[in-house]
């Protein structure tokens, strides 16, 4: 007897499942790849595409701590006092994206992103901000995908915005540390 | 209109537990001085003149209280207007919406002079 499966019937997984997912699955990778050179050290591994390889690469595990924080505001209340409280769903995926971006980017000049401080803003829109006592960068990403993200940063006495992109949040990053 | 002298210190509530203030570093974040959008914060940020206490329970769920000197908020181009005492507004804040780089840049500032109010000075002894 065949069995069908309506798809719109299966919950499609959270960015946060598959963010867990992925560390999840880059840690069995790596544990495969041992157990297997270990059965049989003539085996030949299956190729690897390479943004799996580029994220493997990445080392994107010490995103964690910042986040853990989104994934907090993720598991707020809807509303409190102030406004929206929980992230929206387009905040929180595209602050993930460009913060595992702008890891892989780091990473290829052998850097890592520093943890920063996450908030919502009253509508839902995510904040990430990294103080340091001369030089501050700021992450925007406001609550509705119409609004542009943007990225402020302060070197000194020089500060702007900018349109954000994950090569320019990887480049104030770095020019804060 | 009541006009505060320079010396008088403000005081600001944490509305958020998380994003306002780095605990762990015990630092001000300039997330806590950017203006909501309209019709909220049309006449400022909400700050209070009277004590930490007073400003401690105009929130029904207060995080912390802040304090800032009025002298060194002038200094950035800001000023500090009572309307309905102990209630006062920081003024001259642009919106994001209207001024990105000025709005993050004034908040990053007031963030840097503000200074978290230790709690024994708003909270009842248990």
């Amino acid at each position: 007897m065949s069995v069908t499966i309506d798809e719109r019937a299966v919950r499609q997984p959270r960015k946060v499942e598959l963010q867990t997912w992925l560390r999840h699955a880059m840690t069995a990778i790596e544990d495969q790849g041992v157990a297997e050179n270990e059965d049989d050290p003539r085996a030949t591994p299956d190729a690897i595409p390479p943004e799996r390889s580029q994220l493997a690469d990445a080392g994107i595990l010490h995103l964690s701590p910042i986040v853990g924080q989104l994934v907090e505001l993720w598991q707020e209340p809807e509303e409190d006092e102030y406004g929206r409280l929980r992230p929206t769903q387009h905040a929180f995926d595209r602050s993930v994206d460009l913060l595992v971006d702008a890891a892989i980017e780091a990473n290829r000049q052998q850097r890592r992103i520093p943890s920063g401080c996450a908030s919502t803003d009253s509508e839902g829109g995510v904040r990430i901000e990294w103080i340091r006592p001369t030089a501050s960068v700021h992450l925007v990403v406001p609550a509705e995908k119409a609004r542009v993200a943007y990225v402020y940063h302060q070197v000194g006495n020089d500060y702007a915005t900018e349109d954000v992109t994950s090569e320019r949040l990887a480049y104030w990053l770095h020019r804060i540390e | 209109m009541e006009t505060l002298p320079c010396s008088a210190i403000v005081y600001r509530a944490i509305s958020r537990r998380k994003g306002w203030i780095d605990w762990e570093a015990r630092r001000v974040q300039p997330a806590a001085f950017i203006s909501r959008p309209p019709p909220t914060d049309e006449d400022g940020l909400s700050v209070d003149i009277q004590s930490p206490r007073s400003c401690h329970e105009t929130l029904n769920k207060c995080h912390g209280v802040v304090s800032l000197h009025v002298g060194r908020v002038r200094d950035l181009g800001l000023d500090i207007v009572v309307d309905d005492s102990p209630h006062a507004n920081i003024t001259g804040l642009p919106r994001q919406e209207d001024d990105r780089t000025e709005a993050e840049h004034l908040a990053s500032l007031l963030a840097r002079q503000a200074r978290i109010v230790p709690p024994d000075q708003y909270l009842d002894s248990a």
